[in-house]
């Protein structure tokens, strides 16, 4: 595990509520270069909440977000938090990449289209070199094909694997997985998680929120599990799933693998 | 805010009322034209075309003073804001439109021939073959008689029309060509029952003009349209026969309604080639006038709609105050507020007499009250689109305006064209409206059309409304392109 202060990504006691109900009290992550950190926990745990403070979707009420030790200024008045410097924020999320569950392709625009437009917009990469790339990518994904459809054309798996793509194209430190299989059908899962597979393997930095417990003990270096905002245990897969030491993960890996 | 807003809305209503109460409008008039205009024994102006001017003054309800004036000082007594109009048979020509505007034609004076009763001679150049005509030195029909009959009749030129009259009596000359209002007193008081009209009255427009009308300054749109409506007005109500009747048993604004000789009235024939050519032209004007509006009305629905959904408050209520107000007004009364505050406001600015262009006071108006309309229509648009699709955005480093213009907006069209189109439908028909502050578009130019030819009214009515239904069937499939192209990566139900 590297220092934290030049980890790639690191949650430092974030704390968040949506009015009056506390999602997050205090919850603290570093993750490493080259690591893969599996976030699980039920329901209502606070997991995707922990992630959308990673890249600032949501803004923590208190805590540090600190990438690759630069940390983002947050400013709090009278019981509000706000971003201090939208453009830091901006710099910062193209280093953080985000697969989202509902994958939120752009549905106006094609596959190809899709991968480009943040290359072009954001990192200002000329339209030609972005297109090469999104090609690669695509090709990587196994949608090359499939380059000039759009997004309502494709199936969910397939749709998902574009997501995967645009967040590759924006050639990002972190990668950030939100509960990228949930929206699936059973059959389509598996194509996902081999791309997935495929990006760990290839040692990039990945924080993945899921459900897919085999994904997590296999592919992941490090799982968390998530209970009421609290951490309740951050562990190797190996100790984590060959027994926990909370009971409460004990019970949850129980009967997530009885259903 | 707000309190700014009421105070503007109130002026500019005070400021509409105002241009009506208490006005008084000066016409010039050279009082010495019986039966038209003239003085009677103990100095009251009479005439048909003092009535006439009386009564469209109470009809605009504005009071009028009249001005004295040697015809020839008329246009710059007008021009040196010593009067604001003239009434006083004064010809529409080409010179005169250079200096002057003029308002619909007043009167037609048609030349008319006089002859011996049963000399079969009429209109119609080759019934006067071989006869010999006298005509007035230095008139129109000296001119006509030159033009169209060299080589037909024998012409002989007079210095006064009554020694023309002398000759006729006489025996000497076979007909004369005269003013037909003029002619019409010789023949009342010395040439019946031997001398009548001989046919109809002669149409010949390049010679003897379009007929008469009123003069303003160029550019008094205002006062030239208020005496066009209420002209159209009295003649509509029959007003306007009323009087000249009492003087002329026949029509002074038609050329064939003829009813001294009690000759069936039949149409003239009138080349209608050149009246097509301007309802085409005003045609152009509207379909400029409302892309005009469209292209600002759509920048101003999307940028009203934008405050709509700021999380601001004092960006988002103002806003929405504003666009229900207007939406709660009727786009005539917006047009007539836009027209006459902007013009109050330049001439306070710069104290000269001004009127803004009725073309920019219309797209002013109607892109207003497009963009109220609009601004809704991309509202609930801009909420259509799934938030998930501006997170993404977010998440990818994009900043506002280009998850506004890249991914939000694009993806809102969908949900908006087919509002829009509907929209785009009335915005063409509401142009219409800014024919009443003198934009010459397809609406003022059917109108003008009509006001020449009274008999063919419903003709230019008609083609005016074929003209819209030509825009509407043109631009029916420009948005179902439009619709298509919006339609992109959605699947098609099947």
């Amino acid at each position: 595990m590297t220092e934290p202060a030049s980890a790639a990504l690191t949650l430092d006691a974030i704390e968040k509520s949506f009015g009056s109900h506390k999602v997050l009290k205090g919850v603290s992550l570093t993750a490493g270069d080259h690591e893969v950190v599996a976030i699980l926990g039920s329901s209502g745990s606070g997991k995707s909440t922990m992630l959308r403070c990673a890249n600032l979707l949501e803004t923590p009420d208190a805590g540090r977000v600190l990438v690759r030790g630069e940390e983002i200024r947050i400013t709090r008045k009278r019981g509000l938090s706000t971003l201090a410097d939208p453009r830091q924020v901006e710099r910062i999320r193209r280093r953080l990449a985000m697969v989202f569950q509902q994958f939120n392709l752009w549905q106006h625009l094609t596959v190809l289209q899709n991968v480009i437009e943040a290359p072009i917009q954001v990192l200002r990469v000329e339209r030609s070199e972005a297109i090469a790339r999104a090609e690669a990518l695509l090709a990587k994904v196994g949608l090359a094909e499939k380059r000039h459809s759009y997004p309502a054309d494709l199936s969910g798996g397939q749709q998902q694997r574009v997501g995967i793509a645009r967040a590759l194209a924006m050639q990002p430190d972190v990668l950030l997985f939100d509960e990228p299989t949930s929206a699936l059908d059973p059959e389509l899962v598996g194509e996902v998680l081999k791309v997935m597979r495929d990006l760990a393997a290839e040692g990039r930095t990945m924080l993945v929120v899921t459900h897919e417990l085999g994904f997590a003990r296999e592919v992941a270096s490090r799982v968390v599990f998530l209970h009421d905002g609290c951490i309740e245990e951050d562990a190797t897969p190996a100790e984590l799933f060959g027994g926990a030491r909370s009971e409460r993960v004990r019970s949850f890996l129980s009967s997530a693998i009885k259903q | 805010m707000r309190g700014g807003l009421w105070f503007g809305l109130a002026f500019a209503l005070l400021s509409v009322a105002s241009a009506h109460a208490e006005e008084t409008i000066r016409i010039g008039t050279e009082a010495s034209d019986a039966p038209f205009e003239y003085k009677d024994s103990d100095g009251t102006l009479k005439g048909i075309e003092v009535e006439i001017a009386d009564t469209l003054c109470q009809r605009m309800k504005v009071k009028c003073e009249w001005v004295n004036e040697d015809f020839d000082s008329l246009i710059p007594a007008l021009q040196a804001h010593q009067i604001d109009t003239a009434i006083a048979q004064m010809s529409v020509t080409k010179d005169r439109r250079t200096a002057v505007d003029f308002t619909d034609i007043v009167t037609i004076g048609p030349a008319r021939w006089v002859a011996k009763v049963g000399s079969g001679i009429t209109e119609d150049p080759m019934s006067l073959k071989g006869k010999t005509v006298g005509v007035q030195s230095g008139t129109t029909h000296e001119r006509y008689v030159n033009e169209r009959l060299k080589g037909i009749a024998d012409i002989r030129i007079y210095q006064t029309q009554q020694e023309v009259y002398l000759d006729l009596e006489a025996g000497r000359i076979d007909a004369t060509l005269g003013d037909q209002t003029l002619s019409y007193d010789w023949l009342e008081k010395e040439g019946k029952p031997r001398f009548d009209y001989a046919g109809k009255a002669v149409d010949d427009p390049d010679i003897f003009g379009e007929g008469t009308a009123m003069p303003v300054r160029k550019g008094d749109d205002a006062l030239r349209l208020r005496l066009n409506n209420a002209l159209a007005e009295i003649i509509a109500d029959g007003t306007y026969d009323k009087i000249t009747k009492a003087y002329f048993p026949f029509s002074l604004r038609t050329l064939d309604s003829d009813v001294a000789s009690g000759s069936a009235a039949s149409v003239a024939v009138v080349d209608l080639l050149p009246w097509g050519w301007q309802l085409a032209a005003g045609a152009l004007v509207t379909l400029e006038l409302a892309f005009a509006s469209l292209a600002v009305g759509l920048v101003l629905g999307i940028a009203a709609a934008t405050a709509k959904l700021s999380p601001v408050g004092w960006i988002r209520e103002p806003v929405a105050l504003l666009t229900n107000l207007i939406r709660g007004v009727p786009e005539f009364l917006i047009l007539l507020i836009c027209f006459y505050s902007l013009s109050d406001a330049v001439r306070r600015m710069t104290g000269a007499a001004f009127e803004v262009n009725p073309f920019v006071a219309g797209v002013f108006a109607l892109s207003i009250v497009f963009g109220a309309y609009a601004s809704e229509v991309f509202r609930g648009a801009l909420l259509g689109v799934p938030k998930g699709q501006m997170e993404a955005a977010r998440a990818f480093g994009m900043r506002p305006s280009q998850i506004f213009f890249r991914i939000r907006l694009p993806q809102a069209w969908r949900f908006a064209l087919p509002s829009l189109g509907n929209q785009w439908q009335g915005l063409v028909k509401d142009t219409s409206l800014v024919s009443v502050i003198g934009l010459e578009e397809l609406m003022r130019k059917a109108e003008i059309g009509a006001g020449h030819l009274p008999k063919r009214q419903f003709d230019f009515y008609m083609v005016a409304a074929l003209l819209f239904l030509v825009l509407w069937a043109v631009s029916t499939p420009i948005f179902g392109a439009l619709e298509k192209r919006a339609n992109r990566g959605v699947r098609r139900q099947s």
